[in-house]
Order: C-alpha cells, then sequence, then structure tokens
C-alpha cells in the first residue's frame, strides 16, 4: 500500500500553530491569496476531486491518494469506497468523534470545506466561437473555469461526503431570450450543485472475506466510482471549456449529471471485487433549477434507470491491475418543447426513448520509487431505441465511445506528469441527430497530450494541507470532427492553465 | 531575536531557582501566557447583503434602433439582494499592534432589480443582476487584544447579466460581462474562540463605466451599451485561522 509511515512521522512532529516554517507556509499561503483572486473572468467547469480538506483529516498528503489530481492511487479509492471518513490528521476525523492527540488532548474539528479554482488560457486553431462570441473574445481567451466551493470529508464514522458548488461562467452569446413564450426560464444559472456523493460505509468479515460495503446517494452516473476510467472522472481533469469538446457522448457520460438523483449499494470483497447497483431518477424539473440546473440541458425526464458496476482488481507488488464492466439504462421521456420552440414548456412525451449504455474498462498502475505509471482504457456502447422518432431520425441507432490513456507521474514533490490520451466517438449516421455534421455522422477522435507540474505531492510540504496547485499545458489534435476530417484542424485547442485547490 | 529571547528567559529562570533553593520553599511555576497575535493566515465564509446603482447610456444609439419601437437613450436602476461566499488572507502583526493583511473573496447569489422605462409608444424593462463578486484586497488594522478594526481596498471583480427588453418582444437584448473595478471598506473582527472569529466588514466598489455588447436574441443584432454601476456590501463573516505563531 502507499501509506508513507515517514509522512505520518513528520505529521506528528508539527504540533499545532507550528507548522515549520510557519513562515515559509505564511508566505506561500498569501502568494496563493493573491493568485487566486486575479483569476476572475469566468467560464464553464469540469469536474474535480482533489481536495485540501481530505489532506487535513486523514494526515496524508495529496500524493497519497492521487497520482496527479484528481487521478487516483490505490489508497485514493479505498479512501472513496471507505466513504471519505478515514482520518487520522491532527484535527477530529468528524464532529462527533473523540479523537485525541499525543498528548491525550481532544483534537480540534475544522469543518472540511476547501475551494478550488483553475484559470486558463484557450487558443483554437481558427476562431471556433460563433459570432458574436460576447462576453469573450472570439479567440485567445483567460477564463476561469470553474470556480468551486466543497464540502469534502467525514460526517460522522461511517458517513462521508464529497459535495460541490460551482460557478460554471457565462456562455458564450449570452443566455437567450429574457421574455416571452420562447424563452427557457431556467437558462439564468450560472453557480449550480456539482458532482455530489454521500456515502454511508462500513466493513465487516463474511466467512474468510473482508468486506467494504456502503450506500451511496449521489447526483450522477459514476460520480460515485472509484477508478478514473468511467466518465465523470477521465482525463483530462482540466479542459478547456471554451474548446470543442470530444463529439457526442453516451447518456452515462455527463448526460444527466445533476439531473438526476441515485442510490445505490456496494461491496468490496478482500480488497480486489467491487460491486455496485444503483437506481438513478430525473429530479423534478423546478427541482433542478432550485439547484441551479436547467433542465433543458438533458434529454428529458425518466424515472428509474438501474446503473451496475463490477470492477475486478488484483494487485501483486506494486502492480494493479483493473478490469470491469459499467453501464445503465433508461426510458427517457423527452421534452415536447425545447430552447428554440414557439412555446417552451416543461412537458414530456408520453412516449419514451431507451437508451442502453454498456462500458468496459480497464486500468493498469505501477508505483516505482518516485513515480506513477497508469494505462487505462475504456469502451461505451450505446444503443437507441427510439421507434417513434421522438428525438432521432432513425429507430435504432448505435453510439460507441473509447478512451485509451498513457500517464507518467514522475517524481514525489515538484511532480511532472506526462499525458497522452486518444478520444474517439462514432456511430450510425442520423439526419436529426447530428443534423449539422458532414454526412450527419457523429464521428469525431484525436489525441490529447499534456504537461503539468504539481509542486505538493509527496511531503508535507509547505501549505500542506491547506493548498496545493497544478499547472498544465495541454493540446488537442482533431483527426475527424463532426463527421468529416476537412477542417477538423481548426478546432485544435490549446489550452494552458493554472489550478488551485485550498 | 527569538535566540535573544529564549537566552533571556533561560537566564531568568536560572535565577529564580537560585533565589528558590535560598529560600527553601517549594518554586510554584505561574503559567506562562503567550499574548495573543493576529499573525496567521485563514479561510472562511460570508454572508451579505448588498444594494447598488446601474445606469444604463445608450451612447452609441445601439438601443435605439432595435425593434421598432427602438429602446430606451438611458435607464437608473436600484438593485438589493445577497450574496454567499468564501475568503482566505493573512496577516501579520507588528510594531506591536498594527495588523497587514491581503485577502481573496469570492461569492455569488444576486444582488438585482429590474425598471420599466417609458419610450415613444411603448415601455421598455431594464434588467440586471450581479450574481458573481470578488475581490483581492490588503487590509490595515489596529488591533486590541482579539479585537481588530481595520481598513481595506483592492480590485474586485463582478459577473453582471443585463437585460433590456420590450414585453411585445419587439426585441430582447442581453449583455454579459465579468467587470474590473475597485474597493474599499471597513470592519471589525473580533477572535472569539480559539482559532476562530468572526467579523462585519462594508465594501463599496466601484466599477465605473464600461461599454458592454448587448446582444438582441430577436433581431440578431448586437452593439455596445454603456452601463455604470456601483455596488455596496454589508458581510457577515466566520474564519478559522491557521500558521499563527502563538497558542490560541
Amino acid at each position: 500500500m502507499v501509506h508513507n509511515e515517514g509522512m505520518v512521522h513528520m505529521r506528528g512532529e508539527s504540533g499545532h500553530f507550528a507548522f515549520t516554517p510557519w513562515h515559509s507556509g505564511l508566505i506561500s499561503a498569501a502568494a496563493v491569496v493573491f493568485v487566486l483572486a486575479g483569476f476572475l473572468t469566468i467560464g464553464f467547469a469540469p469536474p474535480a476531486q482533489a481536495l485540501p480538506s481530505f489532506a487535513r483529516q486523514t494526515g496524508q498528503p495529496c500524493g497519497a491518494c492521487h497520482t496527479d489530481f484528481f487521478g487516483l492511487t490505490p489508497y485514493g479509492r479505498r479512501f472513496k469506497i471507505g466513504g471519505y471518513t478515514y482520518g487520522g490528521g491532527k484535527y477530529r476525523t468528524n464532529p462527533f468523534s473523540d479523537d485525541t492527540d499525543k498528548n491525550g488532548e481532544k483534537k480540534k474539528w475544522v469543518p472540511p470545506i476547501s475551494m478550488m479554482s483553475v484559470i486558463g488560457f484557450t487558443h483554437t486553431q481558427t476562431p471556433t466561437l460563433p459570432s458574436p462570441s460576447a462576453p469573450y473574445s472570439a479567440n485567445d481567451n483567460v477564463v476561469v473555469s470553474p470556480l468551486s466551493f466543497f464540502w469534502g470529508g467525514a460526517i460522522t464514522d461511517h458517513i462521508g461526503a464529497f459535495a460541490q458548488v460551482t460557478y460554471g461562467g457565462q456562455p458564450a452569446g449570452g443566455f437567450g431570450l429574457s421574455v416571452g413564450p420562447a424563452a427557457d426560464p431556467f437558462a439564468v444559472h450560472t453557480w449550480t450543485w456539482d458532482n455530489t456523493d454521500v456515502r454511508y460505509a462500513d466493513s465487516t468479515s463474511i466467512g474468510n472475506f473482508a468486506v467494504t460495503y456502503g450506500i451511496t446517494a449521489n447526483n450522477g452516473p459514476t460520480v460515485q466510482d472509484p477508478w478514473n476510467t468511467t466518465p465523470v472522472w477521465v482525463f483530462p481533469y482540466a479542459g478547456s471549456t471554451l474548446g470543442n469538446g470530444f463529439g457526442p457522448t453516451p447518456i452515462i457520460d455527463l448526460g444527466f449529471s445533476a439531473h438526476v438523483g441515485g442510490v445505490g449499494g456496494y461491496a468490496y470483497v478482500n480488497d480486489v471485487l467491487y460491486l455496485e447497483a444503483s437506481v438513478y431518477r430525473t429530479l423534478d424539473p423546478n427541482t433542478q433549477n432550485s439547484l441551479g440546473t436547467d433542465p433543458f440541458g438533458a434529454t428529458g425526464l425518466f424515472d428509474a434507470a438501474p446503473y451496475w458496476r463490477v470492477a475486478f482488481e488484483p494487485h501483486w507488488g506494486n502492480n494493479w491491475f483493473e478490469v470491469g464492466t459499467f453501464g445503465m439504462a433508461a426510458n427517457v421521456h423527452p421534452w415536447t418543447s425545447a430552447p428554440g420552440a414557439p412555446v417552451v414548456t416543461t412537458a414530456t412525451s408520453p412516449l419514451s426513448v431507451n437508451f442502453t449504455d454498456v462500458g468496459f474498462d480497464s486500468q493498469y498502475q505501477y508505483q516505482g520509487d518516485n513515480f506513477w505509471f497508469t494505462l487505462r482504457g475504456s469502451y461505451i456502447r450505446e444503443n437507441q431505441n427510439d421507434q417513434n422518432l421522438l428525438i432521432a431520425g432513425n429507430p435504432t441507432d448505435i453510439l460507441n465511445e473509447a478512451r485509451a490513456y498513457a500517464s507518467l507521474a514522475y517524481g514525489n514533490d515538484n511532480r511532472v506528469v506526462l499525458t497522452g490520451q486518444y478520444f474517439s466517438s462514432w456511430g450510425t449516421p442520423d439526419a436529426v441527430l447530428y443534423a449539422g455534421n458532414a454526412n450527419f455522422s457523429p464521428d469525431t477522435n484525436g489525441w490529447i497530450a499534456e504537461i503539468a507540474y504539481i509542486p505538493f505531492s509527496s511531503s508535507l510540504a509547505p501549505g500542506w494541507p491547506w493548498f496545493n496547485a497544478r499547472i498544465g499545458l495541454q493540446y488537442t489534435w482533431y483527426n475527424e470532427f463532426n463527421g468529416t476530417s476537412v477542417g477538423a484542424s481548426a478546432n485544435n485547442t490549446l489550452f494552458l492553465y493554472a489550478w488551485v485547490a485550498m | 531575536m527569538k535566540a535573544t529571547l529564549l537566552a533571556g528567559a533561560a537566564f531568568s529562570l536560572l535565577s529564580v531557582s537560585a533565589f528558590a533553593a535560598d529560600l527553601g520553599a517549594p518554586l510554584v511555576k505561574a503559567p506562562v501566557s503567550t499574548p495573543f497575535t493576529w499573525t496567521s493566515c485563514y479561510a472562511g465564509g460570508q454572508v451579505g447583503g448588498g444594494w447598488g446603482q446601474k445606469d444604463l447610456t445608450d451612447s452609441a444609439g445601439f438601443l435605439a434602433g432595435l425593434g421598432p419601437p427602438g429602446g430606451p437613450s438611458a435607464a437608473n436602476l436600484d438593485t438589493s439582494g445577497y450574496m454567499l461566499g468564501g475568503q482566505i488572507g493573512c496577516d501579520y502583526q507588528f510594531a506591536p499592534a498594527w495588523v497587514l493583511g491581503i485577502e481573496g473573496a469570492a461569492a455569488g447569489g444576486k444582488i438585482g432589480g429590474s425598471t420599466v422605462v417609458a419610450v415613444p409608444g411603448d415601455n421598455a424593462t431594464f434588467k440586471e443582476t450581479t450574481d458573481f463578486l470578488s475581490s483581492a484586497t490588503a487590509r490595515v488594522g489596529y488591533a486590541w487584544d482579539r479585537w481588530l478594526l481595520y481598513v481595506d481596498g483592492g480590485a474586485a471583480w463582478a459577473g453582471d447579466r443585463y437585460s433590456v427588453f420590450d414585453v411585445a418582444q419587439a426585441y430582447d437584448a442581453e449583455g454579459l460581462e465579468t467587470r474590473l473595478g475597485w474597493t474599499v471598506g471597513a470592519g471589525i473582527e473580533w477572535a472569539l474562540w480559539n482559532d476562530w472569529s468572526v467579523k462585519l466588514e462594508y465594501d463599496y466598489y466601484g466599477f465605473g463605466h464600461r461599454n458592454v455588447t448587448f446582444i438582441d436574441n430577436v433581431g440578431g443584432t448586437f452593439g455596445p451599451v454603456d452601463v455604470k454601476q456601483d455596488i455596496q456590501v454589508v458581510k457577515l463573516g466566520v474564519n478559522f485561522h491557521v500558521f499563527a505563531d502563538s497558542d490560541r
């Protein structure tokens, strides 16, 4: 395992408020205050999970849980499976625990609240924002995407939460009509609830098997998943929100994130086999609106949609290998009108479109003396059955999504991370779903290369456990975009970013 | 300087011990208390009530060309609402009761309003919402033990959404911006318990004039409109302090 006893020992020697050297921490923190405060032109939000509040709770440096945030190490995955409840830091694990320090005195409790922000410069090979692009320039924009506040940590000995509220910024070209029957009454949000996962977890033995089991309540399929091979947590961890995306995606890939509520049970058997069964349901449109989500951002509403996950992760020495499957099925009742219609309402069709997503994933991780090497792959196949042609031009369509990823995170502190990823979406041409695409094809594919620098990973560096940072330079090449390779390179995107968390 | 103080303290203890031995009485150590200091870094949350004014002027004639019947040439709007957010900062206490600090803060909420403006043959609605407010400030204060009185100032940013529309939908123009400005304020902070403090703060945010690109979602045209704005916020905040060089 990746527990580093030396790190724990260092933490024990750091007295409360006697953080050594405190001046260094103060100066570093002061610098971060101003760096963060300068990041104030806002864009949209990718997910994130690399929280100083987790470091405070566990007493571990960021590198214990993250190869490079928010890519998880084996220990990070177990921390999540354990319900975000593991303690060991110099503060009390949760408000109700009786943790004492080495002098036998009850530790203080600090609310596990964190914030993070990503400032990024985006340059596309040719300007791709539609005109008028206000409040942004047609190209070469510096935006913050996103600014988020988190609750990240234990609530009781067995209950923990990761809950995110995000300022996603203003859309290029505006929100649309302000008044009238054609106006989208929900297209007004810049703040929204974001990735949220509340868990109960405990452990027991069944025969010779050690079992960690729990219940998860969350707001999007795969938010709860501990592997970075499933849609919510895949690379790129920071991406330009003014970039051009990765083509059409199955509904399990963020199609209903923050539009749904889900609950499920899971078990992690003998530190090898992970099993989960959950069910999702879309929230009432007014509830979505109250949480800062535009309901029309999803295809429609559905009742009960089952979700499953099986992952097998044997490990030997410093090697961890995972292979698994995941998926969901939903009968979605599409909106009878949508933004752009003469009259916009939240009525849905009594008929439905069936989406069945089946995914397969695999991961290999190796921990060297001062590096992590990771390979990942995932494939999702979505079968769309729209016999009544409610949203599509074909009664059945297939959409495929695949990603292949390799990463080397080299160094302990002053960690440099080299990452490459191939992405591809392809499927059945459809004259309605992909009306604007060449040959009505969804096909989009290309490569992402990134180099990132993380100053603090494996030691209790100045600023631990209060802040961390990641600086990255990312380039996305498109071989094919919206059904054609002609002109695809015009969408190539350079993204230079700084990510701070505290 | 710390080494000198430690040496002095050690000498004093040796002297006391010698006297105690001479007297033959047991030594009773008085508890040593470290003076409270504001030197620390902190993070916390805030809730605030705010109000402001937005003055719209169609100096480039874009609004006049909407429709017909054409939008307003000018509109003045009073806004009000709330903000919730967080802040991080660091303070340094010196000489011996002055405190210098820096702070970054960000908040979201809704400070807005709307007004109806008469135009020839029609009425237009001017609506505004500020949903994001942040700042990077420095502060200087004077401390009386656990009380700190301070003034602050620095740069500020506001995220705004403007709409000018006609209820008959002859036009529906929208402007978005994140605007840079300045802020000054004053407050009082009380270190009430262990590492925790509470503060009450007033801030004035000046954002001046700026041309904002308005897009008419009905006609598809766009152009600049001058908007002047200011915001005032009274905040109640709570902070948790770390890196302090004394126990609290």
